[in-house]
Formats: structure tokens, C-alpha cells, sequence
């Protein structure tokens, strides 16, 4: 029987957070500096991950830490400072997702199904050669194309609750309290996702 | 299994992935996937999808990125009337209420205090760390709350020093906005390196009141001068029409700032930081074709300058070439701006150069960059808009143009007054304008002896570069010798390629514009 997967890295609340954001809200820049320093990859990656572009994260990774300083002053320790982070930083991302409606640019036509199945048959097959080196990363690079390209025809709330719980690791209350929406809302969003990224992707869930 | 009921299996495995059953849960739930072949296959399918996500791999944020952000964000810490919000503001309000309720609370701690001792007379010694620590909380609430906001201000980046910020990252702030239309360079979420003397930040503190501004050189002749930390604005003229900032409207122009500091190296090492400044009526847009070419060349990134600065759409990265046009038609605001190693920026500098009609100053800082953050709000952003940020952040500067190097190596200095190197082909010249491709992509080596010695080029030798810029800058006709930079560091080692040279400021100022 298989345990529950370990879920990635939680972050880890640093007790520096809660002085930092003080400093911050009593406008010491510097402190927002560093917890800009500290959380910029995370919140790089949320964005990333949402928006599938790395330009559209890096522009939105800016005004989430933009938009993160100008209401610092409003934040109440009512939740932990990342929790709080990402759920601006969720915000922004669907937001800007909702606005641009942007054409994905995927890596492959993602009408022709049959290229697909081809295509991640193939990279199961050499994923699952022990001796495949190079070719094996780039199966894996290649399958990682494909799950992002299966993460972006989600809806963006779905995909950021997928995002929050196996990207960012957060558990469910804490993607509740970003998504602002109920445990149960977060469960069913992580279910209703998970069907649909298993679908898109059974061409590389086929076991040999 | 009917959909409905394998809707439901399938939630449940995806919460039991999660752990996020309970314990009676989890156990109904083994119960079922022991008997059940079809949840036992939904499992394995909802952990290999899992899997997939999780595996994708944490992607790096750009290089750039923290400054970046950073930047933006002092921006908008020391603009307060802009699109982002004023954090800064809201708290220092919020701390003004809190002090002014601290100092009632810390009178009335004090009368009882005081009282409670006159009437008991007792246990004096042990009560008195407390009866300091209401003196000072009363002394502190004495002082204004402007000038308690100075020093929380001119504090920023002292703290930051001390406090050895992210050693990966350079806390580095820039600003650079379009409202203001000058360029400058400050450092309020930044910190000044480790290795920077505390002395030399200029920092205004309490312990050490900053230096008074000293008075203006005399026109057409090559002074350094040492900035004073907290100019007296007020007295400055407000820039006539015609002129805004440090630039001249009627000439295109390119200003090129250094000083940056980069993580990683030695303070003694400074990246440069080109700000590039269109005037009215030239084909700037040719320089900034040319000098984008040289950038593509060099693997310089670019950095947009402001959101004003994007295009429609908000990207100036995928649009500055649109942005020149743009911007060529608003004198004086900067176009853009990017990051390079000083020995870039000579080789960029000298290239754009050759394009008629625009020209190219060269700033910088020698990092001591606080001084920006001196003074009230008020009085930084009154100097954001008359253009003095350059001056202000700079811990020396020329009212005039002047020639003044030294170098660690006889290459250097070669590239800094674009001599070709015998040794090094390469090497941008004059000549080299002809075919931009030859200078690309290739880092000059500063190797050398680090024999330190010093030159006054104006007198002892030709710059070219030096002498073009001159004769095309009207506003400085009749200054002798105009410089491209300054280069010392005399300590740095010879396997130190880049860090062989400092390109320091050399600006000329709107005030002694107006004297003359």
C-alpha cells in the first residue's frame, strides 16, 4: 500500500518574518529588501507556474512585491506573512491571467492528441530505461513541458490551488486562506484539477 | 462503481495524497483500496499525475529580478504621489501616532513613577534602568517627528550595512522614473557594502551631523567636489524652462551612469549603470539603435525604467524599440537603462559616441550612494525633481568636465580613452564605429601589472573620446578637457580582471549651467 506522498517543502515560518514586516511597516525599506530577497523565488515560481510565462512572472513577481509594500501597513498578522504574500501574489497572477487571455505558446500543437500519446509514450519508455543518461533528462525536460502545458489549460483557480498544494507545498488551509475560499472549495478545486491534469496527461501515466 | 461514486473515491484519494484525511478516513479508505482493484488503479494514476507536478523542476527568478523589484520599490518609497502606494508614508503616519501616544504614555509612566519614588524612597537602585528607560523614552518623544522620520530614513540603508544583508544579493536600489524625468541613482534599500567605510557613507546621523555643501566651483575649472549630504534645496532655483534635470532639451544626449554595485565582488568593484537620456529634435533613436546593438553584442540586460517608460501593453523589454521613438519626443526623460562592467561601458560609450548629434556623458557614483536618502521627504523629493539626484548621491562630482584617471593597468586606460591595444585587437575605437560587430561579445582582459599610478590625461596625453565629446557639447564649450571616466584602485589584483577599474562620477551640473 503506498503512504501519502511527503508533500514538498513547507516553508518554513522564520521568526525573522514577523520583525522584518514590523520594520517594514514602520518603513524600514530595507527590511521589505530582505524579505523581498527571501521570498522572490517563491513567489517567482507561483507566478511562473500560473502565468507559464517567465517574462509574465517576472513582471508579476514586481508588482506582487509592489503591491505586497504599498498594503504592508494593512497586514495584521492575522495569518503567517507568506500566507499573506501569496495570496497577493495568486491574486495578481489571476488577475493578469484573466486579463491578457493569452495565447499559450506550448511546446507542442496541442490539437493533435495522437502526436502527444506518441510523444510521451516515447518519453516513458526512455524514462524508464535505468541506463538512458542525457536522454533521460531530456525526457524528463520534455515531460515537464508537457505537465506545464497540461497545468495551463486549467482555469487559473484551479491551477493555483495545484500550484499552492504541489508546487509551493502549502497544505489546504493554508491555499483556504490564499484562495480566500473554503477547505472543502480547495479540496474539490485540487480534485477537480488533478482529474483533468490526469486526463491530459495518461498518455505518460501508462505504465509498462 | 457508478461516476458519482468514483467522483467521490477519487477526492478522497486526492485529499488521502494530501494527507489531509482524518484517521477514520484513511482507514476506510486503505480498507477500500485493499479490496478494490479500481481504487488501488485510481491511486496509482492520481500519484503518477502528482508526481509529475511536483517533479517539475523550481525554476531560478532572474538574475535581475531583486534589484529589479527593489528598485521599483524605492521608488515608490521615496515618490510618494505615484502609482504605488506609500508604505513608507502610511507607517511613518502610523509611527508618528504611535510616538505621540507613546510620549503621553511615557509622561503619565513617568508622574506615577516619579511619584511612587517620592513617596516610598525605597529600592532607588533597582528602580532606576526603569526610570532611565522613561527619560528616554521621553527625550525620544521630544524630538519631531521630522526629524525622527530623517533618521528612520537616513537609517535604512545603515542598518541594512550593518546587518550584512542577503550576501548573495546586492542591496541595490536604483531609481529612475519618468514623472521626474532626471536620472539618478539612490540606494535606499541598499546597503552599503561591508567593505565601505561607515565614514565615508555620508550618512546623516546623530553621532555625525552631515557635512555642509560646499560652495559651487568656478565655472571652467576641474573640481571634485564632495557632496554635502543634505543640500539646502531650498535655495536652489527651480530649473528654468529649457532645461530639465542635468539635461539639456535642445541636444540629444545620452547619460551613462556608473557605480553599481554588484554581489559577489569586491567593493572595490563597480558595475555601471548606463542611463541613456534623450534629448528633443536629434536622432537619439540612431544612438540608441547603435548602443542596443552593442548591448545584444555585450549580453547586457536591459532593464525598463519605469512603467511609464513600457510600452501599451506594459513590456518595455519587448518594446523599448518602440520606446525610443517615444521618448525622443519627451526631452529629458530617460529612455532605459542596464547594467554593465565598466570596461562595457567604455566600449558602449565610445560607440554611440560616433552618432552625430547625440551625446554621451558618462555618470557614476562611487557607490557611497546614502546621500539620497538625507532629509526629509520633502526635501528628496524637491531634488528628484530639480535633477540633483545625480549630484546628490554622488560622494564627488565635477561642476565641470574634467579629466582625471588612474588605473591599475596600462589596458585599462587604453580602453577608457579607446586606444587600441596592441595586444588586444579587439578593443573599440574611434574606427571600430564603422563595424560595431568587432567590439561584441568579448571581455577585455585587465590583466596586467596592478601597478597603481595616476595621469592627468588632459595634460599629458590625448583622449579621443574625451576631445569628440567636448567639441560637440556646446554647454561646456571652452572647458578644457572633458573626461570619459575615472578609474582607480590602485589595490586591486591583477587577477581581479574586473575589478581593476572604478568608473566614477563626472557630471555637470544644471546650477553651474545656470551660472554660467
Amino acid at each position: 500500500m503506498s503512504e501519502p506522498e511527503a508533500s514538498p517543502a513547507v516553508a518554513a515560518v522564520s521568526f525573522d518574518d514577523l520583525s522584518l514586516v514590523r520594520q517594514a511597516q514602520a518603513g524600514d525599506a530595507g527590511a521589505f529588501a530582505q524579505l523581498v530577497a527571501k521570498y522572490q523565488g517563491r513567489v517567482y515560481n507561483v507566478c511562473l507556474r500560473i502565468s507559464g510565462h517567465s517574462e509574465d512572472a517576472r513582471d508579476l513577481t514586481q508588482e506582487v512585491f509592489l503591491r505586497a509594500y504599498s498594503s504592508i501597513g494593512g497586514f495584521r498578522h492575522r495569518s503567517s506573512f507568506y500566507t499573506w504574500l501569496f495570496r497577493v501574489a495568486t491574486n495578481v497572477a489571476i488577475s493578469h491571467q484573466r486579463q491578457v487571455r493569452r495565447t499559450v505558446t506550448l511546446p507542442f500543437d496541442p490539437g493533435e492528441e495522437a502526436q502527444l500519446g506518441r510523444q510521451a509514450r516515447g518519453l516513458t519508455h526512455r524514462a524508464g530505461n535505468p541506463s538512458s543518461g542525457p536522454s533521460e533528462r531530456l525526457s524528463r525536460r520534455e515531460a515537464d513541458q508537457l505537465v506545464v502545458a497540461a497545468l495551463l489549460e486549467l482555469d487559473e483557480q484551479h491551477r493555483a490551488a495545484v500550484v499552492l498544494r504541489d508546487v509551493e507545498g502549502l497544505d489546504y488551509q493554508q491555499i483556504a486562506e490564499v484562495l480566500q475560499v473554503a477547505v472543502g472549495t480547495v479540496k474539490s478545486r485540487l480534485h477537480r484539477a488533478r482529474k483533468m491534469l490526469r486526463e491530459r496527461l495518461s498518455p505518460l501515466l501508462e505504465i509498462e | 462503481m457508478d461516476p458519482q461514486q468514483r467522483d467521490k473515491l477519487e477526492q478522497q484519494i486526492s485529499a488521502y495524497l494530501d494527507g489531509e484525511l482524518s484517521e477514520k478516513e484513511v482507514a476506510e479508505l486503505e480498507r477500500l483500496l485493499a479490496e478494490s482493484g479500481e481504487a488501488r488503479q485510481v491511486l496509482a494514476e492520481l500519484q503518477r499525475t502528482v508526481s509529475l507536478v511536483r517533479g517539475l523542476p523550481q525554476e531560478q527568478p532572474p538574475d535581475d529580478l531583486y534589484e529589479s523589484v527593489t528598485s521599483q520599490l524605492e521608488r515608490a518609497a521615496l515618490l510618494e504621489p505615484t502609482d504605488v502606494g506609500t508604505p513608507a508614508r502610511s507607517a511613518l503616519d502610523r509611527w508618528g501616532r504611535l510616538r505621540r501616544f507613546a510620549s503621553v504614555a511615557a509622561v503619565l509612566v513617568a508622574a506615577v513613577g516619579i511619584g511612587y519614588l517620592t513617596i516610598t524612597g525605597n529600592d532607588k537602585g533597582q528602580r532606576e534602568p526603569a526610570k532611565q528607560e522613561t527619560e528616554l523614552q521621553l527625550a525620544e518623544a521630544d524630538r519631531s517627528e521630522e526629524v525622527g522620520r530623517q533618521m528612520r530614513v537616513a537609517a535604512a540603508p545603515a542598518k541594512k550595512s550593518e546587518a550584512a544583508a542577503p550576501s548573495d544579493r546586492p542591496a541595490r536600489a536604483r531609481g529612475i522614473t519618468a514623472e521626474q524625468s532626471v536620472p539618478k541613482e539612490v540606494d535606499v534599500l541598499a546597503a552599503a557594502p561591508p567593505e565601505t567605510p561607515a565614514a565615508e557613507t555620508h550618512l546623516p546621523s546623530k553621532a555625525s551631523p552631515p557635512p555642509a555643501r560646499q560652495p559651487a566651483p568656478k565655472p571652467a575649472a576641474a573640481v571634485v567636489e564632495h557632496v554635502a549630504s543634505t543640500p539646502t534645496l531650498a535655495k536652489r532655483p527651480t530649473a528654468p524652462a529649457g532645461t530639465r534635470g542635468d539635461t539639456t532639451v535642445d541636444q540629444s544626449r545620452l547619460v551613462v551612469a556608473a557605480g553599481d554595485r554588484v554581489a559577489g565582488v569586491p567593493a572595490e568593484v563597480q558595475q555601471v549603470t548606463m542611463l541613456v537620456t534623450a534629448g528633443r529634435g536629434k536622432p537619439v533613436w540612431q544612438a540608441s539603435l547603435k548602443l542596443s546593438q552593442a548591448l545584444a553584442e555585450e549580453g547586457v540586460t536591459f532593464l525598463p525604467v519605469a512603467s511609464s517608460d513600457r510600452g501599451a501593453d506594459g513590456r518595455a523589454r519587448r518594446y523599448y524599440g518602440a520606446a525610443y521613438e517615444v521618448k525622443a519626443e519627451q526631452p529629458g526623460v530617460p529612455l532605459y537603462r542596464f547594467r554593465a562592467s565598466p570596461e562595457q561601458v567604455a566600449r558602449l560609450s565610445n560607440r554611440v559616441a560616433g552618432v552625430a548629434g547625440v551625446q554621451v556623458d558618462v555618470q557614476g557614483t562611487d557607490g557611497r550612494t546614502n546621500d539620497i536618502v538625507a532629509g526629509t521627504k520633502a526635501e528628496q523629493r524637491e531634488r528628484l525633481r530639480l535633477g540633483d539626484v545625480a549630484a546628490g548621491l554622488q560622494a564627488r562630482r565635477t561642476m565641470e568636465l574634467s579629466k582625471s584617471v588612474s588605473a591599475g593597468s596600462a589596458d585599462v586606460e587604453r580602453l577608457a580613452l579607446g586606444v587600441p591595444s596592441e595586444a588586444d585587437s579587439n578593443v573599440p575605437t574611434d574606427k571600430d564605429e564603422a563595424a560595431p560587430g568587432r567590439a561584441g561579445g568579448r571581455q577585455l582582459g585587465l590583466r596586467g601589472t596592478a601597478r597603481p599610478y595616476k595621469t592627468d590625461i588632459a595634460a599629458t596625453r590625448p583622449a579621443p573620446l574625451a576631445r569628440r565629446k567636448l567639441t560637440r557639447d556646446k554647454d561646456v564649450a571652452g572647458v578644457p578637457v572633458e573626461t570619459f571616466g575615472q578609474f582607480t584602485r590602485a589595490d586591486t589584483q591583477p587577477s581581479q580582471t574586473a575589478a581593476e577599474v572604478e568608473v566614477t562620477v563626472l557630471i555637470r551640473s544644471l546650477g553651474q549651467q545656470r551660472e554660467q
